[in-house]
């Protein structure tokens, strides 16, 4: 009577397959949804350790432009915006250390640099560059820091 | 009634069908892949003539005794120990490269050097300070007729000090 009797698959075998496929795909999934997000973090920590290492060299040459002002910006211990483009006349505008500090409007990296010094004499400025964005819902920094100094004279 | 032997006319078409459509997709990741490899070394170019006469000038800058911009920033005259060497666009064959005095070029005729620009800050000290700017053009963009992976524009700067003794 029952002639189909070893023909397809019962419901079980079914719902058992399915589901040990969608595991594997959800595993798969994860990790290229994984790896997908590590690429894009270490590429926007690359260019933000490149513009670290950009404001660092440009605070440099603030310090050969005009150590005055630096000095009497580490004395009020504020933070500042690095100027754009390399200038040094119209630079070092006060800023808050978030993302108000954002560098360009097309830009989502925001940077600033905070001075202070670091001894009484106040030979030596602590100069601390931070840059900061935003990935995914969760704020990422990088952040470096050099002394300058006057060391020539 | 015959037996039936071989494919029919559909199973051949769809597993044609089928096959042109892979075969679509492989060509146009081959062909995206050569983009990309041509695009890169043209960044790359670009990136080693840029930083080669950013690092000539800048090394000139840091050892000069002055620095003179001039009034709309287009050259850069620059005294020092050897005598005087200067930076500005020279045109050779209508590429604009970066001229030296000594009538060296700095940059290939491979690439166009646009809104290159010396800006001088008297300093504190009596030193000035130059800062650098010129952005390197490659090929053309898509726009004006060029292909995009044959265009790279790129800007280069920097900031230096002359010397203080």
């Amino acid at each position: 009577m029952l002639k189909q009797w070893n023909k397809g698959q019962s419901v079980v075998e079914l719902l058992v397959s399915v589901g040990a496929m969608s595991l594997l795909m959800v595993a798969l999934l994860s990790l290229v949804v994984l790896s997908i997000r590590n690429s894009r973090l270490s590429k926007n920590r690359v260019q933000a350790v490149a513009l670290v290492q950009e404001g660092l060299e440009l605070m440099r040459a603030y310090r050969d432009y005009s150590w005055l002002v630096i000095a009497k910006k580490a004395k009020d211990g504020g933070s500042y915006r690095l100027p754009a483009n390399w200038t040094v006349e119209t630079g070092l505008t006060e800023v808050n250390c978030d993302k108000t500090a954002v560098m360009a409007d097309d830009s989502e990296f925001s940077r600033c640099v905070v001075l202070a010094f670091e001894d009484e004499k106040e030979n030596e400025i602590k100069v601390t560059v931070a840059v900061a964005w935003q990935s995914g819902n969760k704020w990422q920094q990088v952040e470096q820091t050099t002394k300058l100094s006057l060391w020539e004279r | 009634m015959g037996k039936i032997n071989g494919f029919s006319l559909i199973e051949t078409l769809v597993s044609v069908s089928i096959m042109a459509l892979l075969s679509l997709t492989l060509i146009a990741i081959f062909l995206a892949t050569i983009k990309g490899g041509i695009k890169a070394q043209k960044v790359q170019m670009v990136h080693q003539q840029g930083d080669f006469a950013l690092s000539v000038m800048s090394k000139t800058a840091r050892n000069s005794q002055t620095a003179d911009c001039g009034e709309e920033g287009t050259y850069l005259l620059l005294k020092t120990d050897l005598g005087n060497v200067a930076y500005s666009v020279g045109s050779d064959e209508s590429v604009d490269r970066i001229a030296s005095n000594s009538g060296e070029f700095l940059t290939s005729n491979l690439v166009n050097v646009e809104d290159l620009s010396f800006i001088c800050h008297g300093g504190d000290l009596g030193n000035q300070v130059v800062t650098i700017s010129f952005d390197l053009v490659a090929g053309y963009p898509a726009s004006y007729g060029g292909q995009a992976q044959d265009w790279v524009r790129q800007n280069f700067a920097t900031s230096v000090s002359t010397r203080r003794y």
